[in-house]
């Protein structure tokens, strides 16, 4: 693996995340949609990560997977240039320009990941029936006589103002994310009370994901990889906010 | 390795009603001796049987206690295990004291000589003078055969020691607080002797306490146990929650110390899990002395 890891106060977040989201960031960056490994992925040819991932063990080499996602994040080009990828907050603001979601440099890493999980969740929203809606509406502690418009402007601002509904969306958002490119999705969404939601988002979730991954691109960004890659960073710093670690 | 040779109870060798005494809690050991506290009876249980041990004084307190336990009888085990380990916590400290004072004593010089901030010099001031009337009471308490000559001697280690513990102790809280103001390497060795200050207090506290048991102050030697003991509990929850703050700093993408927080990780979680701090912080029952 010849990038280096670019010091990213927006990835150091994967020092302390779960093993299991640590592995499907990880398959994202080494396996396209058919599990055959990418041609321009690095990852692999680290003798230190092909160990920590025959042990099943990727915290050990967070590191490691923050530096390529870094590098996929990067014009080839730029990375042979430079030796190391771009920063994640560029790769966050790249997808976003792609996503169509208004984010600019200025704002905090964690509110441009909400506002790009709000934006997947809104196009879901549109494929759920009154009664999913209003049910999941609910859930995360939103009226559920609010209908229309306005139950749908609630959610979106209940995501972006963080704590339960952001998280919960976060892990639903990533499970579906998951379930369309590997056909698996995250034990950990399974266990943190939502599983009766997981059906219901991860159709019109994963046909957003499908129609976004075949549109063709023109820039040299492997958007195929970022667009799940930052999905996922996005659902652990969620998982993660308002644990206690020590 | 450090070898160390320290005398701890043969638990095998004790007398049975003193055995169980001591596990219903109505026997208390208190300088090598048991004591009745309880059930009606008073005075000395019994002179304690002790055997010689071996110990590594440079592995910590809890790999110490489990190569103890793993070389007594199960008896032993199950008495240890009843009292809380609190006995043979207390008695292999005194060594370990010695130990982890020399490797503090070390740190200390590394940081005085490269942070030049007012509060950190005043603050290694202050643990200095600590350290060194910890070290003195420390002396009084390893030779058991000098202890009645020694009672004026512990009287001013005792006003000194609370007094000093009382200022350390509060000063610690600003020590922690500057560690994100500090350079990535001053922060590292200021954590690192946070580190070790934190783990060494309840053995501090603890001699403190036994100070007093040779003076025969029970009651006092709890107060001691009871007052400082909360305080350092409110001292390692502060601490304990100013790393989490820190930990959700990385996780925002706001913290400078997440280099310093992830290659301190399991250290910390350990530090904060201690079941010898626990031990050597318990009260224990007060002896009965006389009829």
């Amino acid at each position: 693996m010849s990038a280096k890891y670019r010091e990213d106060p927006d990835l150091n977040v994967l020092a302390y995340a779960d093993n299991e989201m640590l592995k499907v960031l990880a398959n994202y960056l080494l396996y396209d949609k058919d599990s055959k490994a990418r041609y321009s992925e690095e990852l692999s040819a680290s003798k230190t990560f092909k160990q920590a991932q025959e042990k099943d063990d990727y915290v050990s080499v967070w590191k490691y997977i923050a530096t390529e996602l870094q590098h996929f994040g990067g014009d080839t080009l730029v990375n042979t240039v430079r030796g190391k990828g771009v920063g994640y907050k560029e790769v966050l603001l790249d997808v976003c320009g792609k996503m169509k979601v208004k984010a600019n440099k200025s704002q905090q890493t964690i509110e441009i990941e909400q506002a790009l999980l709000a934006s997947i969740f809104e196009k879901a929203w549109e494929d759920m029936t009154e009664e999913e809606r209003k049910d999941f509406q609910e859930s995360v502690g939103i009226d559920g006589k609010l209908a229309g418009p306005a139950a749908l402007a609630a959610m979106i601002a209940a995501i972006n103002a963080g704590g339960f509904a952001s998280y919960q969306v976060a892990l639903l958002v990533a499970n579906s994310v998951a379930r369309a490119i590997t056909g698996k999705g995250l034990q950990l969404a399974v266990n943190a009370g939502i599983s009766r939601y997981l059906a219901v988002f991860s159709g019109p979730v994963g046909m957003v994901i499908t129609a976004l991954m075949t549109v063709p691109m023109v820039t040299g960004t492997a958007f195929r990889v970022t667009l799940p890659a930052v999905v996922q960073v996005a659902a652990i710093r969620q998982q993660l906010q308002n644990k206690e670690h020590f | 390795m450090n070898l160390d040779s320290i005398y701890i109870i043969d638990w095998a060798k004790l007398r049975a009603e003193v055995f169980a005494g001591i596990q219903s809690g109505d026997a208390t050991i208190r300088k090598g001796v048991a004591y009745w506290s309880g059930n009606g009876k008073n005075g000395i249980a019994e002179h304690l049987p002790f055997i010689e041990k071996t110990i590594d004084a440079s592995q910590d307190m809890e790999t110490i206690l489990k190569g103890l336990s793993a070389a007594q009888s199960s008896v032993a085990v199950t008495a240890m295990v009843s009292t809380g380990i609190i006995v043979a916590a207390i008695a292999i400290q005194t060594v370990y004291l010695g130990r982890k004072l020399d490797r503090l004593q070390e740190t200390m010089d590394e940081v005085s000589q490269d942070v030049h901030s007012q509060n950190v010099l005043m603050f290694m001031n202050k643990l200095s003078d600590y350290m060194g009337t910890v070290e003195s009471a420390r002396e009084l308490l390893i030779d058991a055969k000098v202890i009645h000559q020694t009672k004026d001697i512990a009287h001013i280690h005792l006003a000194e020691l609370g007094r000093q513990r009382n200022a350390l102790m509060s000063l610690l809280d600003n020590l922690i607080r500057y560690i994100p103001n500090a350079t990535e390497r001053h922060q590292s060795l200021i954590l690192d002797f946070t580190n070790s200050v934190i783990e060494l207090l309840p053995s501090t506290i603890r001699l403190e306490a036994e100070l007093y048991d040779q003076l025969d102050k029970f009651e006092m030697a709890n107060h001691v146990i009871r007052s400082a003991g909360g305080k350092y509990w409110k001292l390692v929850d502060f601490y304990r929650a100013w790393c989490n703050e820190q930990a959700q700093g990385v996780i925002k993408g706001e913290s400078n110390v997440a280099a310093l927080l992830e290659a301190n990780s399991d250290k910390l979680k350990r530090l904060f899990d201690l079941d010898f701090n626990q031990a050597l912080l318990q009260e224990m029952p007060i002896p009965k002395l006389t009829v």
